[in-house]
């Protein structure tokens, strides 16, 4: 032992190595910083990160409708001078009592048996507050005509912008009720054994029709139900323990006699209501949805040929008669009304379309703006009857008049700015940001587990490849060299395709695939830097002082292979994001995320489809932030792998 | 070992691939019906049947017929029915003959369909390869030469971001500007519209100036996402070059620059390049699947991607195999000129 070796121990040995490796590691680092490139990637990689992880935070539902379609981001109103100041220069809702009575209930007449029966408003309906319920009478007395009845409700507000909206939603919901008079209607006592005998005969000739019959009564009693045709024939015989109802085909034909038998007890208090389900021949054929002018100097809501005339004639404008057909103010949308339950009915009327070919129709729009006019909103019905049907004949074996309710609730009315948020409003409406940043997280994870599992595959193949050498680094490359002459996307598509046909989860299987592919170059070149590595002294030395395999590896060779891991981490993250990017693009996986190359794919797809031109860059901002947000993750990554590799790589390494 | 043992081993080991991804090939699509439990044919009856082609009511018939008409074996049928099914495939594979689609293209014949296929791709392909690979390399060898100059930093921070850009993206802005919104490209295309103004104007020259005008956008495209790659590697290899000592004896010898950089340098830099033209030169025949869908294309690539999104078995097959076989055969071509031109190099 030398004179040096006895003034150090062992400990300060290690201490010393300790605190040079720690030395050396605060160079590095520092050199790093010192590398403009790499902080900017690093920082935009930390930005996108947390914001990506605080995605549910920020954006809790992020595909859900928050503004008009295709807004254009928010601070694109800088260079447009007529932008509003807000988001929505209009926004109302209708939910209460309150609100309703504000509006006008319109109705025309027709040569119907229909007739308007008046407005009222339930105090708390079906949804929560309230809602307007619009009565409609069938005047059974009258033979049913053909003609219809339209009803409508109408809002009437102040525009005092000079500048029309981009877009005006509506949403609202409703619901069509038909309360048809009962054939029988009334609670009856029985005495045990005792029966009732209901006789329905009928004016109307051969109609078949379905007979709701509805018996209530206490669950210890006992009833039988007997319905039988003036034929003899049993249509319905049944014992009951509890209350019921039946729907029982019948035929106007024919005769029918109902029987209720007690065959209880006890004395039974019976609930009995006979009725015809007729809601079929009526019908709520359409609600239409107009934006219109109210010019209250006429006092009078403009057709689409008076507006033509007004343009024409006050405003001395040139107005080809199809601008104000296709893109003016009357933009009638259907939407078709079902009978019963709750719908939700929305609609979206574009002021601002004008069509590529025709030069700049807002100005004729504008026209109306100038002045501060009313703008009408209207929901118009109409109702009519099936005239000509077998059923329209039961209505004369009707006891009374048959009511329609229609009933609105939850009305909201918004007149939308061109502009939302950051990143602007994608086809559906949802914002672009927080679909980007909800998708980006996905995006990150897959990227990550795909490169950690290639990592794992091509390192450990790498290592044990070049260390061990022989017959084993034989195989190991000859695998290798099968998976490199692979060709990789249409592998990836044949895979993707196959776990999609195999119903995996497209989350699973997309990163399944990833994990797959993309480790054969990386165990290669670690396989290279293992060969130069083995062969250098320490190791030798490690060998000879009788060092176990495993110890070597871990102590002298994973140190040195560490830079070129750390270099393919980065660069792996950024290849498998991408190619998740593309896979989701060419929709062979279906992915049901937000994938950024999905959004790229539906952006694309409208574009191409509704722009001018064949697709035109219109919606730019809906194929451009998907795909600029992906290649700043790649920048990031790519700057910091380069800043890195010029730290370690000697061939690179500066000179301060 | 000499060069006509490296080039007959290489040749062996890359048979011996090809071998394994037929197998690896008749496996993959297959695997759905062996994970499932599914019999294969039942499988595609569904499918037929989902897809309103067919009657549900004739369902065995149409299982029975399948089967023989092409004596596949159901899933638990004997072993030696399954070898002679994969010899057939194999046989089937190696001669060329690969039958016809199921669904796209009406049951064509494979074959020429894919023939057909091959000449478009390489029409868009070729040109894009070689305008990057030009590119690339000249301005590879710009960079290359004086590493650190002002040009250097701006091409490499351009070559990064071009590197992150997801190359669909790149392509939909681009037409969407090129040709939406500029108009200055045809919007619809690529080669779609080619039969139709070649129906109207039979001039054969007129038709393929027009072709090229077609190609013109994708090709762009193709070339500003690729030649980032190709002006990286130059400029590495260059560099590496440059640092070594025979170019320090030419500077001491007093050669002027451009001697040292053309007659030296570049011509040993070019080296590991040719390994990535001959593979991007392969990949010609393969179609880019992408480019070809943005831009309506009808390649080998969108082949392949209709072939899986109707799930044409037969055709996905097909494809997948000739693309891996190119690629092959690519790999083993590059490699033997690697080693004709690198005398360096060890077999």
């Amino acid at each position: 032992m030398s004179e040096r070796g006895s003034e150090l121990s062992i400990q300060e040995i290690i201490a010393r190595y300790k605190e040079v490796t720690k030395t050396r590691r605060r160079y590095a680092i520092k050199s790093f910083f010192r590398i403009k490139r790499g902080v900017l990637g690093l920082v935009i990689l930390i930005v996108l990160t947390v914001l990506s992880l605080a995605s549910p935070l920020i954006a809790k539902n992020p595909n859900a409708r928050v503004h008009a379609e295709l807004s254009k981001p928010a601070w694109m109103r800088v260079f447009d001078p007529n932008s509003f100041d807000d988001f929505y220069p209009l926004a109302l809702s209708f939910n209460s009592e309150a609100d309703f009575q504000s509006l006008l209930v319109l109705t025309g007449s027709g040569p119907s048996n229909l007739k308007y029966g008046g407005y009222s408003i339930i105090p708390s309906g079906y949804l929560d507050y309230g809602s307007l319920a619009i009565h409609i009478i069938d005047d059974i007395e009258k033979p049913a005509v053909i003609g219809q009845l339209p009803v409508g409700v109408a809002f009437f507000f102040k525009w005092d912008h000079k500048k029309a909206p981009y877009r005006v939603y509506f949403d609202f919901a409703h619901r069509v009720d038909i309360k048809i008079p009962p054939f029988v209607n009334e609670t009856i006592s029985l005495a045990p054994g005792e029966e009732k005998v209901y006789n329905l005969t009928f004016k109307s000739d051969n109609v078949v029709f379905n007979n709701l019959i509805v018996l209530s009564f206490e669950e210890k009693n006992l009833i039988q139900l007997v319905v039988k045709n003036d034929k003899g024939a049993l249509i319905c015989s049944e014992t009951l323990n509890q209350s019921s109802s039946f729907s029982i085909k019948m035929n106007t034909s024919y005769n029918y006699t109902i029987e209720i038998i007690n065959l209880g007890e006890q004395a039974a208090h019976i609930d009995v209501l006979i009725k015809a389900q007729i809601e079929s021949i009526y019908r709520a054929s359409q609600a239409v949805i107009m934006m219109n002018l109210y010019n209250p100097m006429l006092h009078n809501i403009y057709s689409i040929d008076e507006l033509l005339t007004y343009l024409q004639v006050e405003k001395k404008l040139n107005v080809p008669p199809q601008i104000v057909r296709d893109w003016g103010l009357m933009q009638h949308e259907g939407m078709t009304t079902r009978i019963g339950g709750w719908f939700s009915a929305s609609s979206r009327s574009s002021l601002q379309e004008p069509p590529r070919t025709l030069l700049a129709p807002e100005v004729y729009l504008q026209a109306f703006f100038e002045k501060g006019n009313w703008i009408a909103v209207v929901i118009e019905v109409d109702f009519s009857v099936f005239a000509f049907s077998d059923l329209a004949k039961l209505r004369q074996d009707l006891s009374g008049d048959v009511e329609i309710e229609w009933c609105i609730d939850n009305m909201v009315i918004q007149a939308q700015d061109q502009y939302y948020g950051l990143m602007g409003t994608d086809g559906e409406g949802a914002d672009i940001f927080a679909k980007i940043i909800d998708g980006l997280k996905i995006s990150l994870l897959v990227g990550f587990i795909a490169t950690f599992a290639n990592l794992l595959i091509g390192v450990s193949l790498g290592l044990v490849s070049g260390y061990i050498g022989g017959k084993v680094d034989e195989v190991i490359m000859r695998f290798v060299d099968f998976m490199m002459s692979i060709p990789i996307l249409p592998f990836l598509l044949v895979l993707s395709f196959v776990f999609f046909q195999m119903n995996l989860d497209p989350l699973l299987a997309i990163i399944i695939v990833l994990s797959l592919l993309g480790w054969a170059g990386m165990a290669r070149t670690i396989r290279s830097q293992v060969l130069a590595l083995k062969a250098s002294v320490y190791v030798e030395a490690a060998r000879a002082s009788g060092a176990s395999p495993f110890y070597i590896v871990r102590k002298h060779i994973l140190p040195g292979v560490w830079p070129l891991v750390l270099v393919y981490l980065m660069q792996g993250v950024v290849a498998n994001i991408l190619a998740e990017a593309g896979l989701s693009f060419l929709g062979v996986l279906k992915p049901n995320w937000n994938s950024l190359g999905k959004m790229i794919q539906e952006a694309a797809g409208v574009s191409a489809i509704g722009g001018g031109g064949g697709g035109g860059l219109r919606n730019w901002h809906w194929v451009f932030f998907p795909g600029f947000i992906l290649m700043l993750i790649g920048y990031a990554f790519y700057a910091i792998s380069d800043a890195y590799d010029e730290i370690v790589n000697p061939k690179r390494r500066r000179r301060f | 070992m000499g060069l006509r043992e490296y080039t007959i081993r290489r040749v062996l080991t890359g048979l011996v691939t090809l071998f394994v991804i037929l197998i690896f090939n008749w496996v993959i699509f297959r695997l759905p019906s062996f994970v499932t439990g599914i019999d294969p044919v039942w499988f595609y009856v569904i499918q037929q049947i989902q897809a309103g082609q067919q009657d549900p009511r004739r369902f065995i018939t149409l299982l029975i017929r399948y089967k023989q008409q092409w004596k596949l074996p159901g899933l638990h049928a004997p072993l030696g029915l399954w070898i002679d099914h994969i010899i057939t495939y194999l046989k089937n594979m190696f001669t060329f003959n690969f039958g016809r689609t199921t669904k796209v293209e009406q049951n064509a014949l494979i074959a020429p369909l894919l023939a057909r296929r091959i000449v478009v791709s390489v029409f868009l392909l070729l040109p894009a390869t070689l305008i990057s690979i030009a590119i690339g390399i000249m301005l590879g060898v710009k960079l290359g030469a004086n590493p650190g100059s002002r040009l250097d930093v701006i091409m490499m921070s351009l070559a990064l971001m071009l590197y992150s850009i997801p190359t669909f993206w790149l392509q939909v802005l681009l037409k969407g500007l090129l040709a939406g919104e500029i108009q200055i490209w045809p919007s619809i295309g690529g080669l779609a519209s080619l039969a139709q103004i070649g129906a109207q104007a039979s001039d054969p020259l007129i038709s393929f100036i027009d072709a090229f005008y077609m190609i013109s956008l994708p090709v762009l495209t193709l070339v500003l996402a690729s030649f980032a790659g190709w002006m990286i590697l130059m400029r590495g290899s260059l560099m590496d070059v440059m640092g070594e000592d025979f170019i320090l004896t030419a500077k001491a010898k007093g050669l002027d620059e451009a001697t040292i950089l053309y007659k030296h340098a570049f011509r040993n830099a070019i080296l590991p390049v040719v390994t990535g033209v001959v593979l991007a030169i392969a990949g010609v025949w393969t179609g880019a699947v992408i480019t070809e869908t943005i831009f309506s294309i009808p390649g080998v690539g969108r082949l392949l991607l209709s072939a899986i999104l109707n799930l044409d078995y037969p055709l996905c097959e097909t494809t997948f195999y000739f693309i891996a076989l190119t690629t092959i055969f690519a790999n083993i071509i590059a490699d033997i000129s690697y080693a004709l031109l690198d005398p360096r190099v060890r077999y």
